[in-house]
């Protein structure tokens, strides 16, 4: 008598039913990659307002302060809602990956779709995984990670897994989508492909310290045939996606418009315009060659004894908007010459090094093999500034964030200028709201929060 | 109870609707109608109504508290949605700085600590404890005075309107609360209200806690009414069946102690901005032919 399926929306279990339902779960669950809480802003801005790059203007909107000033408490509206955005990506995932056998398909088309959720959910375990957990080598992947769900379900109450596990799961997902995902080719740039797979790879390999292992995942997408962008080509780099350099861009259309949340907004005016760039940032540069410099920074508009970045001027007409291009060539480049350096082989990792400073105006370096190093993480400084790595680039390398421009009049004060590697404050607190409604995580919470 | 009960964000969702738990309302009603004065020329009437309810929540699932966002929270015990904040403790004499208490009495200048869920205290909540109306008619001949006072105890607002507006220094380029200047923290020594304004703020000093609890006891003017019927006489001249003037005002008259705009916040108790209630005068002819 009792009709238990509701008549206005459709059960899990019956959306997901059809290879078409399938289909749907996947846009959709790019659709939660565009959350302003995730890649639609936060995600970037965590990683650059965390650094020495961008500051907050005294002239500020109250967003993202507790982030720049690194004084969350645990109930942190921004972090809660990147946990909330990172793990409801991961429920859409999970429910693509559980179902997608099921349907009644071809094997190919089950396996494309299928591939795109466990790199999407890779993707966010190592957000998350980098966000609250601390950096791989300060406990060698012993330390609390993030809770690893992989059947999303309410009455679930999950703890956290280790570091390493995590990492373990991230690994495994990847390797999985790339087999899974063997069809796609380097043209694939706004759904995941296999060699997003394994430029995240390279990534992830390189955060974990395994550096043949990076190595080879970048080599396999560098043979791949991506084309680093030009000096002519990178002024308009940022209001193209799936330009040639892209391997996973988050696409944005005219009807995904964030408006005043646009991330191009809290940089510009007439946006929010308060994030604005430290002179530290600005004096990396030979600002007479380097197009990264000349189209990317200039004085700030109606206060121009500051900078502003100009990555985000907007797209398709829109104002601020972008498409967030996650995973490049020019980083994967980047990503192996640190590997390279690392791991002693300093020729090859200047030739990556180079290969990128060519394209951007300025002579090839040689430098001595002690600076190679460094030299690699300046490069990266210049050339993925403003897509959320700094801050990750030097965790990940056990260096203090040291804001040398810090406190200025200009700037919003911040009781932080330094911030230790090891600090209790370099990691986010896990949000309260996920402690009280999670007994399993009750006594989990990162210390000093 | 059907209630938003939080799970783990880990599953993607943030609260499932079930139905759980058990909550009590008890409380009187009393109601006193008295004729004081009734002959042929001269009339007067009172009404007096008294309510009072006490909610309590008996049961939840698995004795789960259920955060109700980051004000307050519904504990069995206590009343329904019951506030759940940090403890304001005042201001330091010797730095101006804001300080909170902790469980264990002592008091903290971070407000990361103050607002751990351990340092955590309820401190009251929106339900009404007393409502009263009280009406009275006088009619003297074809002249009619009626008025309605409403009063109303025990409520617990979170004034988040004063929370923004008066934040020492945080949101300095917004228009600030008119008595902000009155009491703050100026010189070491200083017995002040207000910590030690400072541009950006002063170490979340404005954030959620119960510094912004305030009490709004009020008794209001709901309702005064001035009117002349017109005389039979003159009734049946015009052909009318009735006449009558009048002059009406509502809201004319508040009395309380709470520091907004305006002391009648909507169910829930937190007052964001609230768009007060009008005051009205009117005046009008009602004739019915």
């Amino acid at each position: 008598m009792l009709e238990l399926d509701p008549k206005d929306s459709l059960t899990t279990e019956r959306s997901l039913s059809t290879i078409e339902g399938i289909k749907a779960a996947t846009a959709g669950m790019y659709a939660s990659l565009r959350s302003a809480n995730y890649y639609g802003r936060s995600m970037f801005l965590y990683g650059d307002l965390s650094g020495d790059d961008v500051y907050i203007s005294s002239n500020k909107s109250n967003r993202y302060l507790s982030t720049y000033q690194r004084n969350y408490a645990a109930v942190d509206a921004d972090i809660l809602g990147m946990w909330t955005a990172m793990y409801n990506t991961i429920a859409r995932a999970n429910n693509i990956i559980n179902n997608a056998d099921k349907v009644n398909a071809s094997q190919a088309d089950k396996d494309l779709q299928k591939g795109q959720a466990l790199f999407v959910r890779a993707l966010a375990y190592f957000d998350l995984v980098c966000v609250f957990a601390k950096p791989y080598n300060q406990g060698n992947g012993a330390q609390a990670g993030v809770p690893i769900v992989l059947e999303s379900n309410v009455n679930h109450y999950p703890a956290r897994n280790t570091v390493e596990e995590v990492y373990q799961r991230i690994i495994t997902d990847l390797n999985d989508a790339v087999n899974l995902l063997a069809v796609t080719t380097s043209s694939t740039k706004v759904t995941a492909s296999k060699y997003a797979a394994k430029a995240l790879l390279s990534r992830v390999y390189l955060y974990k310290g395994d550096l043949t292992a990076s190595i080879n995942a970048a080599t396999d997408v560098i043979n791949a045939g991506y084309q680093i962008t030009s000096a002519a080509d990178l002024e308009d780099f940022y209001a193209t996606p799936g330009a040639g350099a892209d391997i996973f861009t988050v696409k944005f259309l005219v009807t995904d418009n964030l408006s005043s949340n646009n991330l191009g907004n809290f940089y510009l005016k007439p946006g929010y315009g308060v994030a604005r760039i430290s002179p530290e940032l600005v004096n990396v540069f030979d600002q007479d060659k380097d197009a990264r410099f000349i189209h990317f920074l200039s004085p700030f508009n109606g206060s121009p004894a500051e900078w502003q970045n100009n990555k985000y001027f907007g797209q398709d007409g829109v104002f601020g908007m972008t498409s967030p291009k996650v995973l490049r060539i020019e980083e994967v480049y980047l990503n192996r010459a640190e590997a390279y350096a690392k791991d002693e082989q300093y020729a090859l990792a200047l030739a990556d090094l180079n290969a990128i400073r060519v394209q951007r105006g300025l002579d090839p370096v040689n430098v001595d093999d002690d600076q190679v190093l460094d030299e690699i993480l300046e490069e990266r400084r210049r050339e993925l500034m403003f897509e959320g790595h700094r801050f990750f680039d030097l965790m990940r390398n056990g260096k203090n964030v040291v804001r040398n421009y810090c406190n200025q009049p200009t700037q919003v004060n911040s009781p932080n200028c330094t911030i230790t590697v090891t600090a209790d404050y370099a990691i986010a607190p896990i949000p309260q709201t996920e402690i009280d409604a999670n007994s399993q995580l009750r006594g989990q919470q990162n210390p000093g929060y | 109870m059907l209630q938003n009960v939080p799970v783990s964000r880990t599953s993607g969702f943030t609260t499932i609707q079930s139905n759980v738990g058990k909550m009590e309302n008890k409380g009187f009603e009393i109601t006193v109608e008295s004729n004081n004065i009734r002959n042929e020329n001269f009339s007067w009437t009172t009404g007096l109504n008294v309510s009072y309810n006490h909610n309590e929540v008996l049961e939840l699932y698995n004795n789960q508290d259920i955060a109700g966002g980051t004000l307050a929270r519904t504990t069995v015990g206590r009343a329904y949605s019951s506030w759940f904040l940090p403890v304001w403790a005042g201001v330091d004499p010797d730095t101006g700085d804001p300080l909170w208490y902790l469980a264990d009495k002592t008091t903290s200048n971070s407000y990361a600590v103050a607002s751990r869920t351990e340092n955590r205290q309820y401190v009251g909540s929106s339900f009404p404890w007393y409502v009263f109306g009280l009406n009275n008619s006088i009619t003297y001949k074809g002249f009619n005075l009626s008025f309605f006072f409403y009063a109303q105890t025990g409520v617990r607002v979170y004034n988040q309107t004063r929370s923004l507006i008066d934040s020492d220094g945080l949101r300095y380029g917004w228009n600030y609360y008119q008595d902000a200047d009155k009491d703050y923290w100026r010189e070491p020594g200083q017995q002040a209200s207000s910590p030690k304004p400072v541009i950006g703020g002063n170490k979340n000093s404005s954030s959620a806690s119960s510094r912004w609890i305030e009490k709004n006891d009020y008794i209001r003017l709901r309702n005064i009414t001035l009117s002349y019927s017109l005389p039979k006489s003159f009734i049946s001249k015009a052909k009318f069946n009735n006449a009558r003037v009048f002059v009406q005002g509502t809201n004319l008259l508040t009395f309380t102690g709470y520091t907004g705009v305006d002391p009648e916040v909507a169910l829930g108790g937190n007052d964001v901005f609230k768009y007060p209630v009008n005051k009205a005068v009117t005046a009008g002819i009602d004739i019915t032919f």
